[in-house]
């Protein structure tokens, strides 16, 4: 499936997209989030009347993709921005959950994927994870107290690793749970010499993977992972 | 507790034969046990430092005795490294911003310091105290990809006292 490839037989749709209306998302990670995710999510509240709506001004359905994007948010690009919804609406006309965050969006299967299904797996871990900031509160080597910007989009992280492996057919393993001291969140695997961390600040998903001490050659790092990206660094892990 | 360091022995440069000892404290931030393997194996936490000089004591000028260097915590496990192979990270590391450009290089050491007088509570007179340290300073993700490195290091030499729940 490629989220490239909306229907063409789409009649003209027009998303009336509110700008200003990022205030009506009640979620406080976006009050630490700059100008541009103020847009995004004014995008994703629109994008979220119509699929509880059923319908906008316009007639758009879910099963719909919009063929012209008006109001651009505010630190948006245009092509970004009509790139980014034409995905959503093909994604939601496939019946895949969409959670919009801070700096994209992640999609995952209905069928077969509810979040209870995938839940034990995580159970422990994200237990876990909620006693991280007084872990590292009481130990005197970290400098820096975990955020809580960052401990939200550290479980949503998490919860949507977990999902994708499952997804995917691999098999979940529990995660060590530490910081860089940075404020950030941070989870680690190792498996036969290979180590793989994310950590997750309050705006990025950094990851780093390690095959040896050789920094240059053993080594290699990167910031906010694709969907593919994260199975391929499982896969290349556990694989 | 471990016999006092010879003050006799000179402590002006570490060389790279000369074998270090990484304290572990007995929390499971800087360890992992590996149910796989059954083997309890060093996270890269076990070097970090709020300074990002992880210290070390130099086996050399402590009888090559770990129990000096896990001090008063006896719960605390002791890890080793080689100097040279600590130098030989593959010098420099780079660090890079957001957009992967170069910002600088860092060349790694292990450089003596020894503690000759007690300035803060939780010290003591420590002449085998030594410090890796990278020079400039390595900034977040240059540093970690070196505690990545040296856990990886110290794993391969195994514990010399492990922590008080792994001890057999």
């Amino acid at each position: 499936m490629s989220p490239s490839a909306p229907a063409t037989d789409a009649f003209p749709i027009i998303l009336d997209v509110p700008v200003g209306s990022a205030g009506t998302v009640s979620n406080d990670e976006y009050k630490a989030h700059n100008r541009q995710l103020e847009g995004f999510a004014a995008l994703a509240t629109a994008f979220s009347l119509v699929l509880s709506q059923g319908t906008s001004s316009s007639g758009a359905t879910p099963a719909m993709v919009p063929t012209q994007v008006n109001s651009v948010p505010t630190g948006t690009r245009q092509e970004q921005t009509e790139q980014d919804i034409t995905k959503w609406f093909w994604y939601a006309r496939e019946g895949f959950d969409i959670d919009i965050h801070g700096s994209g969006a992640w999609f995952y299967p209905k069928r077969g994927l509810a979040h209870e299904n995938v839940a034990p797996h995580l159970e422990r871990s994200l237990a876990s994870l909620m006693e991280l900031p007084a872990r590292v509160k009481a130990n005197d080597i970290f400098e820096n107290e975990i955020d809580e910007v960052a401990l939200k989009s550290a479980s949503k992280f998490l919860t949507h690793l977990g999902r994708l492996i499952v997804m995917t057919g691999e098999q979940w393993h529990e995660p060590h749970l530490s910081t860089e001291d940075r404020g950030d969140v941070e989870f680690a695997w190792w498996h036969r010499g290979k180590t793989l961390i994310f950590s997750i600040t309050a705006t990025d998903v950094h990851y780093l993977q390690a095959w040896g001490s050789n920094v240059r050659s053993e080594m290699d790092e990167g910031i906010n992972p694709t969907h593919d990206k994260l199975i391929e660094l499982w896969r290349w892990l556990y694989g | 507790m471990a016999e006092m360091a010879n003050p006799n022995e000179s402590f002006d440069t570490v060389g790279n034969e000369e074998i270090v000892f990484r304290r572990v404290e007995n929390d499971p931030f800087f360890f992992r046990h590996n149910e796989s393997t059954g083997e309890l194996e060093i996270t890269h936490q076990a070097f970090r430092d709020k300074y990002k000089k992880p210290s070390v004591d130099r086996s050399q000028l402590c009888n090559h005795d770990p129990k000096w260097t896990q001090w008063d915590h006896g719960d605390a496990g002791v890890v080793s490294l080689v100097t040279g192979e600590v130098r030989a990270i593959e010098p420099p590391i780079i660090s890079r911003d957001n957009r992967g450009r170069q910002v600088d290089r860092h060349d790694i050491d292990v450089v003596p310091d020894p503690i000759t007088e007690i300035q803060a509570p939780g010290e003591r007179i420590n002449p085998a105290h030594a410090q890796i340290i990278s020079s400039p300073p390595a900034p977040g993700g240059a540093f970690d990809r070196l505690l990545v490195a040296l856990a990886n290091l110290a794993q391969r030499r195994g514990w010399l006292i492990k922590p008080v729940d792994y001890r057999d």
